[in-house]
């Protein structure tokens, strides 16, 4: 394992909480728009109490990833707006694991 | 402490913008709370007046759906309903069911879902006492209805065509009769208890008011984002 510099340091903390939740919200948010809200408006409706629980345990996660969103976005001295879509990331399928990829690249790029 | 005029507009914009949050959390709330009422299975009420839980004109109440009501009053109008769908058992069917509009006393007015469509209209003159459950307005189509026809049981859709103030929703009658006290008879549909037409659950709705109230919170830090930024990195701020 590569030595991490002190800027590295100081972030890989916040950075590794951020990228748990970004996966986990990632995922999330595509069983929500693409099990979750179909069954429930569009097809095989009747097996659309099968698949509550996404929107519950999405709603209750979501706040964990908000936080440790703004904490990551905090520690690497964001902008505000960075901030904003940062967090607004975890809502739409595929947006949070960009930005999961993106925080591993600017890690590396502290180097 | 020096406070420019730029951090007080920031405060002002990022207080609204909390507030909605903050509505929209409540809202939350009460949708969880509407849910609950509304999922919970009770067994049925005594029956009651419907003028003892719901006014004309106004909205029906999470606690007014699915009572027992009676009333009384006269058919002033006949509608059709077509194709309206009937659960008996496990097997679903269309029907045409029939329902007229009763005018009670003091100019007002509710849809009343007799049965069945016969093959001729009953007539029924003289105040009626109907024995019925109160249900929800329909909001969607299940035709497309003409002259005489409801698209939907829902009296907004012959507000242009009645003076009378209508209740919201209509009753499923279970029995009429006369002001003698003698029975009409038809064909009577089922009126159960109706399930919970609120999306979602309960505990999803209180996880969207955490959500909501947590954005406001995050947005009341905003206009302190760079000074935060600043103590984190313990220096001037790089944006």
């Amino acid at each position: 394992m590569s030595q991490l510099n002190p800027r590295q340091a100081a972030l890989n903390g916040a950075m590794v909480r951020f990228r748990i939740m970004a996966i986990y919200a990632g995922v999330m948010s595509l069983l929500l728009w693409f099990i979750n809200v179909p069954t429930h408006y569009l097809i095989f409706e009747s097996s659309h109490h099968y698949f509550t629980w996404i929107a519950l345990v999405h709603g209750f996660t979501y706040p964990i990833y908000v936080l440790a969103a703004f904490h990551y976005c905090l520690k690497a001295r964001k902008s505000l707006t960075s901030t904003i879509l940062f967090i607004l990331a975890g809502t739409l399928p595929i947006a949070s694991f960009i930005a999961e990829r993106r925080t591993v690249k600017e890690f590396k790029a502290l180097n | 402490m020096k406070i420019s005029k730029g951090l007080i507009a920031q405060l002002v914009v990022a207080l609204l913008i909390s507030i909605t949050f903050i509505g929209l959390g409540n809202w939350q709330l009460n949708r969880a709370h509407d849910v609950k009422i509304a999922k919970q299975f009770a067994p049925d009420s005594p029956r009651i007046s419907l003028e003892k839980i719901a006014t004309a004109g106004s909205n029906l109440t999470p606690d007014a759906i699915n009572r027992l009501v009676s009333v009384s009053g006269k058919y002033r109008e006949i509608f059709l309903a077509p194709k309206q769908p009937l659960a008996s058992g496990n097997k679903r069917s269309l029907v045409n069911l029939e329902v007229r509009l009763l005018e009670l006393p003091g100019n007002r007015g509710i849809l009343i879902v007799r049965g069945i469509e016969g093959l001729d209209d009953q007539e029924i003159i003289g105040d009626v006492k109907i024995n019925g459950r109160l249900y929800p307005r329909q909001t969607s189509d299940s035709t497309r209805a003409i002259n005489g026809e409801l698209s939907r049981i829902d009296p907004a859709l012959i507000v242009g065509r009645s003076k009378l103030e209508l209740f919201d929703g209509f009753i499923i009658a279970t029995s009429e009769a006369t002001k003698f006290g003698q029975e009409i008879l038809t064909s009577r549909i089922p009126a159960p208890q109706l399930k919970s037409k609120v999306p979602g659950n309960y505990w999803q709705h209180i996880s969207y008011v955490f959500v909501w109230w947590l954005m406001a919170l995050l947005v009341l830090l905003a206009p302190f984002y760079n000074s935060m930024k600043e103590r984190e990195s313990g220096g001037k701020v790089r944006t």
